[in-house]
């Protein structure tokens, strides 16, 4: 091969390699940042979901415990279950209240659960559900209600015929305590919450894919790309394994759709379950592909635009050896007086200076040659004179002969291809007496076979007469069978009258040789890089340092002065076994050039390893050439090559012109059109981005006077508009001048990977944003090889006062917060104790307060088992624990509150049932405890039936809320109260009433007392009316009796003068109805009369007993029975006996009509009750006497109205109307109370009250006496 | 030369049970039913070569009522059988020498259905109604025991394979698979309302595979190779249900490729409805469903249920899991 083409050859791969190298660096480079972010989004993010999963599974486990924890869901599942087991018919209230109390509004709570079911632990069948159609279903053979029995779980999900879908179930025993567990809580739980949870924090990147696999590796939820999968798929990817098996990482594989994933996968021991997180390798590696693409484009411009640099500088390069190839051609041609001349001070100027002295070398040896010219000039004159003599002496063919034999040169003439003539020369030349070629053997026998048709056109040639200007060269046959090069000239004669040919034939070895050294220098051309040393042989077999190039001073580093002379052991004494010497003297010996491909050689200046290669030359000579193949030499090479050429194009600027001079397509690579962008300086800068002109310009400035290399890096303008992004590198080139003149540089279009690297600080600050803003403390912690904090989310400072500097600074801090009580767990964990989860400890902050914090963590184990890290997440959560603590004394108090309240506190359901109850509201009702009062229902327990709760509940529904509800209801005993209500309605989010909440009030004493207040103004009115009525009555009789004294007194005398007759009747009449006036005015007069009777102590029992003989015999007339119930013992009462008497009797008179009216004939039901006794009212002891009959009654209407004067239902002939009034009045004066009830057609009762005697009233009695007497 | 012949003869059943070296061995598995994509595992072991890996010619055997199959495999007319646990147990105890090795449906997917218009919600609705059951199924009497009636409750009628007979009244409720009789019920366009035994406690294994007892003592080796090359087939369908569905076709030509996928993609979540692996059994489950048939007076009271399965062969393949 060509040194130029081969010096274009390197200059490709050399060019190519390291744009290659830097291409495949990069984009790998890149690829490891990218797959460090992705790793660390997707082991973030399966973290995160783990941590929310559980989250979730422990508010399903906190709401459901704390439903099946309430007393009164405790109570009423009891009774309920108790009767089922009692086959009664179902008390729906129970029912209806656990399900719209306690279990239904907790339905509502988004993404927990769908359904409630309570089952009976004895039968397992469902006894109340959410899903009326349940009840009366079975649960028993179901694992969670199995091990519900026992304790709180959450079953894995599975496949549910009857709903002929997945299903998850939370279930907890409920039970009034441990081991005693009444019924199963079942709560299904709605499972597209899981969905929506794990794939919660999927975005970002579109085949972002998580989901969760059971520990039989079956999806539990649907995967991002299918639908259908849970349960009815398994996936068996590298990740779900390593999942299964228990490992926590992230890896590349095949995921479930056979497409290459990178996933983080995690297996969360408590839920049974492997959470897995992929993105797909294509979409995680699409800037990757695009910067690939770009340097490959890149690599192919480089490798046209370097392989045609390569070219142009390999021809400028191989310039002095073409001139030193063409000398030694010149030379090798046997033209030894050539000489090459090149004026050059480098290796090509002494490589030229050696041939030249080779050249003279190679003169000196064919100097003997030169003599056989000059015979060869002699023998043609010879020849000449020969012609001449032919002519002359044609006869004296023995003179020629003699002549011939003589000569040095083989002498011959050929007629029909057969020597005619041959002299011994010839013979000698070929090995052959001339007499075994005369008439012998011809030309072509002493010719190769090779070259026997050149020599036949060569000898036809003569014959026709062509002159022979050159000399034809053969390879001449010897009689041995051995070649000899041989030259022959000639031309034709005529000899003994016929064409013949005249020829000398010369041995030309010696030139051959002469070609061989013309073609060793070419080798020597071939190894111009190298070291070279020239040997003098002196045999036997020494080698003397004749000279060296200034490349083999480099290599050993010492002068040729100092080895001059020397011989060669003594110049490599690191040689063993004298290889290269052998080599040398090898090369000499058979004069082919012996090679030694990789030598290594080492001695106390030097070090390396070499190619060698030893050509012999004329003079006992033989040329060594070393060239150094070290790899740090080569790589130097390379890198030094590399360094210049790696880049998309080169620059020259010129200073002085101010020219830009482009090598490579500048327009293309723009997108401009060939020649469209200006070659100048300035129109250069016009291309740049406006913010980056000036900085370019000062720096142009600069480098004209500066020498420091060029390094800038700005935008540049492509056709399209588009900013790239160049960085522009270039050195000074000074051509004799201490000032730059050129600047020599190469540009890279570097916007690709500034693209890529920004979309990764993009995606990497995206990742920081989330973990540095995130509210919770993200960590690391790695144990081995030394414990310290990989990584800290920066929101540890909020919560510690530690900056995450610090954590990292010192690897005890982590444990140094944490509180002394809590630390102990933490290094148990971290010694593989016991298992990470999650955690409430407390911190203590840098400034000195605590700080409560949920931390969650797992371990991460390395390959043998070992922890070698714990992950985590913690949370600030003293605001949760303060609120807990709050509500607990919050809770205390309102719980003091209500139990010890004055005023009865109540939730009951809206039909009545009494949900809670404080203790004054039991004591209030009479009962013994708030459990027996549960029992009650209000609506019909506690309400008086005659006055029924309908009203509340109508108002309360109403409005929402009843303030000062009044309402008479009945203790336990059967007592009266009347009771106020302040109650308000409290409904769910459908507005549907769930509970109504309220106090009573006792107000059953301020009620009576009020009546009682009533009743006083009441009789007071009665009484001022009666006595205004009496005044003027009193006038009004004493008006009276004076004329009617008189018109009785005249009847009377008619009457009595009048025998017989109408006017005696008419007389008679005067006088009766005159009586019956009189009579009404006694009465009114002894209404109105205020007697001076004085009050004395009087038995109750005398005071009937004369009542009675008045009217016992009237009464026993009308069939009347009189039922007496008046002890004798009675205390006595103190009155105006006579008063009380009429009062007795005009009840008694109004009893008697009433019953007459009633049975006017005889009945058992005619009958009378008197009844009296002692009696304790709020002022004092009375007698209470009764009289009741069972007469007509009296109706509503006129019963406020009895005690009017003047008012009365009898028969005008029966009755006054003043009977009732007078007898109100009389009771009045005595302090006594006088009440009647009754019903028409069933009933009277007259109750009279009359206040007990006492000791000072009998005094008073006595004094009255005295006064009066 | 006696003793010669006694050690034949003694030897001569051994050397019966010795296989061929290198052949294969020959295996029947009698199927449940017609062929269908319910057994989408066994053709999928058939055709991906794992019974052949496994040394197995399995020579399949669909199912025709016409003989109790329990009956005919204990009398040595098949190696194995695919069949309904509850009549094996009864089989069982009345000395039939089979042996449960491995279920393949963890959920009995056979139900009570009627038609929605005629009301029946419960158990407790058959009272006196016409039912349609086979007289050895467990699922009629023990559901109804489980709400207090017996079999005697109901009118339970001839069996019958002609839903045509729901649909007219001539009865009121059917006992069917729910991943066939009922999906062809909804199918024809009726409203369907299911009664699940699941709901009443009554839960039991579905297709179970069953083996004669002397191949169990006699060739452990061999059950052991059926069941995992079994359950590699199954495996194979949760990964490719669709080519599994199709499978059915190579053994029955007629049938509908869609109906096919349809009642595979029902059959799935019964192999694995999310707790056992398919093919696990547990001793919980099989001492709960004797429990059950005792209760409905199936089964007698002393009966011990342990001799009707053993746990050797699914647990190992159980806890390679995937």
């Amino acid at each position: 091969m060509r040194f130029s083409l081969r010096l274009a050859v390197a200059f490709f791969v050399l060019s190519t390699l390291p744009v290659g190298i830097l291409s495949y660096v990069s984009t790998r480079s890149a690829e490891q940042a990218i797959e460090e972010e992705l790793t660390q989004h997707l082991s973030v993010i399966a973290a995160i979901q783990a941590r929310e999963l559980d989250r979730w599974v422990h508010s399903l486990e906190r709401m459901i415990e704390s439903i099946a924890q309430r007393p009164l869901v405790v109570d009423l599942t009891t009774a309920v279950i108790a009767q089922t087991e009692q086959q009664a018919a179902p008390d729906v209230t129970l029912s209806t209240e656990l399900l719209n109390v306690h279990l239904l509004p907790h339905l509502r709570v988004e993404g927990l659960y769908e359904t409630f079911a309570v089952v009976d632990a004895s039968t397992g069948r469902v006894v109340v559900s959410t899903e009326p159609d349940q009840v009366g279903t079975f649960r028993i053979g179901e694992e969670y209600f199995e091990r519900g029995l026992g304790m709180t779980i959450v079953d894995n999900v599975k496949y549910t015929p009857s709903l002929e879908r997945l299903a998850l179930h939370v279930a907890t025993p409920i039970a009034r305590e441990a081991g005693s567990t009444t019924a199963v809580l079942v709560g299904r739980v709605d499972l597209s919450v899981i969905d929506e949870i794990v794939s919660a924090a999927a975005g970002g990147h579109d085949s972002e894919d998580v989901y969760l696999v059971n520990r039989h590796g079956f999806f539990v939820t649907e995967p991002l790309f299918e639908e259908g999968y849970a349960l009815r798929r398994a996936a068996y990817s590298e990740g779900v394994q390593r999942a299964l098996a228990g490992e926590t990482g992230v890896a590349w594989y095949t995921d479930y759709r056979g497409v290459r994933v990178l996933g983080a996968f995690r297996w969360l021991p408590d839920r049974e379950m492997a959470l897995i997180a992929e993105i797909d390798e294509a979409e995680a590696f699409a800037p990757i592909r695009r910067i690939r693409m770009i340097w490959q484009i890149a690599v192919l411009g480089a490798i046209v635009g370097f392989s045609s640099l390569g070219m142009a500088v390999a021809w400028r390069l191989t310039s002095p050896f073409r001139k030193i190839l063409a000398g030694a051609a010149r030379i090798g041609e046997g033209d030894f007086g050539h000489r090459i001349g090149l004026k050059r001070h480098d290796e090509m100027g002494d490589l030229a200076k050696a041939f030249d002295r080779m050249a003279e070398s190679l003169q000196e040896i064919t100097a003997s040659r030169d003599d056989l010219d000059r015979e060869m000039a002699g023998r043609r004159v010879a020849e000449a004179q020969l012609q001449e003599t032919v002519h002359a002496l044609r006869a004296s063919e023995a003179q020629f002969r003699l002549l011939s034999e003589g000569s040095p040169v083989g002498v011959f003439i050929v007629q029909d291809l057969t020597f005619k003539y041959a002299n011994p020369a010839l013979g000698a030349i070929f090995g052959y007496e001339p007499e075994e070629l005369a008439d012998r053997l011809g030309p072509l026998d002493l010719t190769r076979p090779d070259d026997h048709p050149a020599g036949m056109a060569f000898v036809q040639d003569m014959l026709i007469g062509s002159a022979l200007n050159q000399p034809l060269r053969f390879q001449g046959a010897r009689k041995d069978g051995s070649s000899v090069p041989c030259e022959v000239m000639a031309r034709p004669i005529e000899y003994e009258g016929e064409p013949a040919v005249l020829g000398t034939v010369m041995d030309t070895t010696l030139r051959e040789e002469a070609e061989r050294a013309r073609k060793m220098a070419d080798d020597i051309i071939q190894a111009i890089p190298s070291g070279m040393f020239i040997y003098r042989i002196e045999p036997p077999d020494r080698l003397v340092l004749s000279e060296c190039n200034p490349e083999a001073e480099r290599l050993t580093g010492v002068g040729i002065d100092k080895f001059q002379g020397l011989e060669f052991d003594e110049i490599w004494p690191g040689l063993t076994g004298g290889v290269l010497k052998r080599s040398c003297l090898r090369a000499h010996a058979t004069g082919e050039v012996v090679r030694i491909e990789d030598l290594a050689y080492a001695d106390q200046r030097i070090e390396g390893r070499y190619r060698i290669r030893a050509f012999p030359i004329p003079g006992d000579r033989v040329v060594v050439a070393f060239e150094d193949v070290s790899p740090e030499q080569r790589a130097e090479e390379r890198f030094r090559l590399a360094a210049d050429v790696a880049s998309d194009l080169i620059y020259e600027w010129d200073i002085e012109t101010d020219e830009l001079e482009w090598f490579g397509d500048i327009d293309e690579a723009l997108g401009y059109s060939t020649g469209e962008i200006p070659r100048t300086i300035r129109g250069w800068i016009n291309l740049i981005h406006p913010e980056d002109q000036a900085r370019l310009t000062g720096a142009v400035e600069r480098h004209r006077v500066e020498t420091h290399p060029i390094h800038e890096a700005y935008r540049v303008r492509s056709n399209s508009g588009e900013w790239r992004h160049w960085i522009d590198r270039g050195v000074p080139v000074f051509l004799g001048s201490d000032r730059p003149r050129r600047w020599i540089g190469v540009c890279i279009d570097d916007t690709e990977r500034i693209e890529a690297y920004r979309a990764l600080a993009e995606s990497e600050g995206r990742l920081r944003r989330i973990l540095e803003n995130a509210p919770d403390v993200i960590y690391r912690y790695r144990l081995v090889p030394s414990p310290e904090f990989e990584f800290i989310s920066p929101a540890v400072y909020a919560i510690s006062g530690y900056t995450p500097a610090e954590y990292y600074a010192d690897p005890r801090l982590g444990l140094k917060v944490v509180h002394p009580e809590d630390r102990q767990h933490l290094e148990e964990m971290l010694q593989g104790k016991h298992a990470a989860g999650t955690h409430d400890v407390r911190w203590l902050h840098k400034d000195g307060h605590t700080v409560w914090v949920e931390d969650q963590c797992v371990s991460i184990r390395g390959e043998d088992g070992t922890i070698i890290a714990i992950e985590g997440v913690a949370r600030d959560i003293t605001e949760y624990k303060q609120a807990q603590e709050a509500l607990l004394v919050s809770e205390a108090q309102h719980r003091s509150l209500f139990e010890n309240a004055a005023l009865g506190i109540y939730q009951t359901t809206p039909d009545g049932r009494i949900l809670a109850a404080n203790p004054a509201l039991v004591r209030l009702l009479g009962y013994d405890s708030v459990k027996e009062l549960a029992e009650r229902n209000l609506e019909q327990e506690g309400y008086d039936p005659g006055n029924p709760r309908s009203e509340f509940k109508q108002r309360i529904e109403r409005e929402g809320r009843v303030d000062g509800h009044e309402a008479v209801w009945l203790r336990k005993d059967g007592k009266r109260l009347i009771l106020r209500e302040n109650a308000i309605i409290v409904r769910d989010e459908a507005g549907n009433a769930l509970f109504y909440e309220g106090t009573i009030e006792d107000i059953t004493a301020q009620r009576e007392s009020e009546e009682q207040r009533q009743e006083l103004e009441a009789q007071l009115r009665q009484t001022q009316k009666l006595e205004s009525i009496g005044t003027l009555a009193s006038g009004v009789a004493h008006e009276i009796n004076n004329p009617l004294t008189g018109i009785i007194n005249y009847a009377e005398l008619i009457s009595a003068r009048v025998e017989n007759g109408r006017l005696k009747e008419f007389a008679d009449s005067i006088m009766s109805e005159g009586e019956r006036v009189a009579e009404i005015v006694r009465n009114l007069l002894s209404f109105a009369r205020r007697e001076k009777e004085s009050y004395s102590p009087a038995r109750p029992v005398d005071i009937l007993s004369a009542a009675m003989s008045l009217v016992g015999e009237m009464l026993a007339k009308d069939r009347i029975r009189v039922d007496l119930d008046v002890p004798e013992d009675l205390p006595k009462i103190k009155c105006r006996s006579q008063q009380i008497q009429q009062v007795l009797l005009n009840l008694l008179t109004n009893a008697r009509d009433a019953l007459n009216d009633r049975y006017p004939e005889g009945d058992a039901d005619k009958r009378i009750r008197i009844a009296a006794q002692a009696m304790p009212t709020d002022g004092g002891t009375v007698v209470r006497t009764i009289i009741e009959d069972q007469g007509t009654g009296i109706s509503e209407e006129t019963i406020d109205r009895i005690f009017d004067p003047f008012f009365t239902t009898k028969p005008r002939e029966r009755g006054t109307g003043l009977g009732l009034s007078v007898s109100y009045g009389i009771v009045q004066e005595h302090h006594g109370r006088m009440s009647v009830e009754s019903e028409l057609g069933a009933y009277t009762r007259v109750i009279l009250d009359l206040p007990l005697a006492t000791e000072e009233s009998s005094k008073e009695s006595e004094r009255g006496k005295d006064e009066d007497g | 030369m006696r003793r010669l012949i006694l050690l034949g003869l003694v030897m001569a059943p051994i050397v019966v049970f010795v296989r061929p070296v290198a052949g294969l061995d020959s295996v029947r598995i009698h199927l449940k039913w017609l062929h269908s994509a319910q057994f989408a595992g066994l053709y999928a072991a058939e055709a991906n070569g794992f019974f052949e890996e496994a040394g197995l010619d399995v020579e399949l055997i669909d199912g025709a009522a016409s003989e109790d199959v329990l009956v005919a495999l204990g009398d040595g007319a098949y190696e194995f059988a695919l069949a309904d646990p509850s009549r094996h147990l009864a089989l069982v105890q009345a000395g039939v020498p089979t042996v449960a090795v491995a279920a393949i449906f963890q959920i009995d997917p056979v139900v009570i259905f009627s038609l929605s218009e005629s009301g029946i919600r419960r158990p407790e609705d058959l009272l006196d109604k016409r039912v349609m059951s086979f007289p050895t199924s467990y699922v009629i009497p023990a559901m109804l025991a489980r709400v207090g009636l017996t079999v005697g409750d109901v009118q339970i009628g001839p069996p019958s394979y002609d839903l045509g007979e729901l649909y007219s009244g001539a009865y009121d409720a059917w006992s069917g698979y729910l991943t066939n009789e009922v999906r062809r019920a909804r199918a024809d366009g009726h409203d369907i309302t299911v009664i699940y035994p699941t709901d009443y406690g009554v839960h039991a294994y579905g297709d179970v595979l069953i083996a004669r007892r002397d191949l169990v003592e006699a060739d452990a080796e061999l059950v052991q190779r059926v069941v995992a090359a079994l359950l590699d087939g199954w495996t194979w369908v949760f990964e490719h249900p669709d080519e599994g569905a199709m499978m059915a076709l190579q053994w029955d030509p007629s049938l509908d490729p869609a109906e096919q996928r349809e009642i595979l993609a029902l059959c799935l979540p019964f192999i694995h409805a999310g707790d056992v692996g398919p093919g696990g059994m547990t001793v919980a489950k099989w001492s709960a469903m004797a429990e059950m048939m005792r209760h409905a007076g199936i089964l007698d009271p002393s009966f011990d249920e342990a001799a009707a399965y053993t746990l050797e062969f699914v647990d190992p393949v159980e806890d390679e899991g995937p």
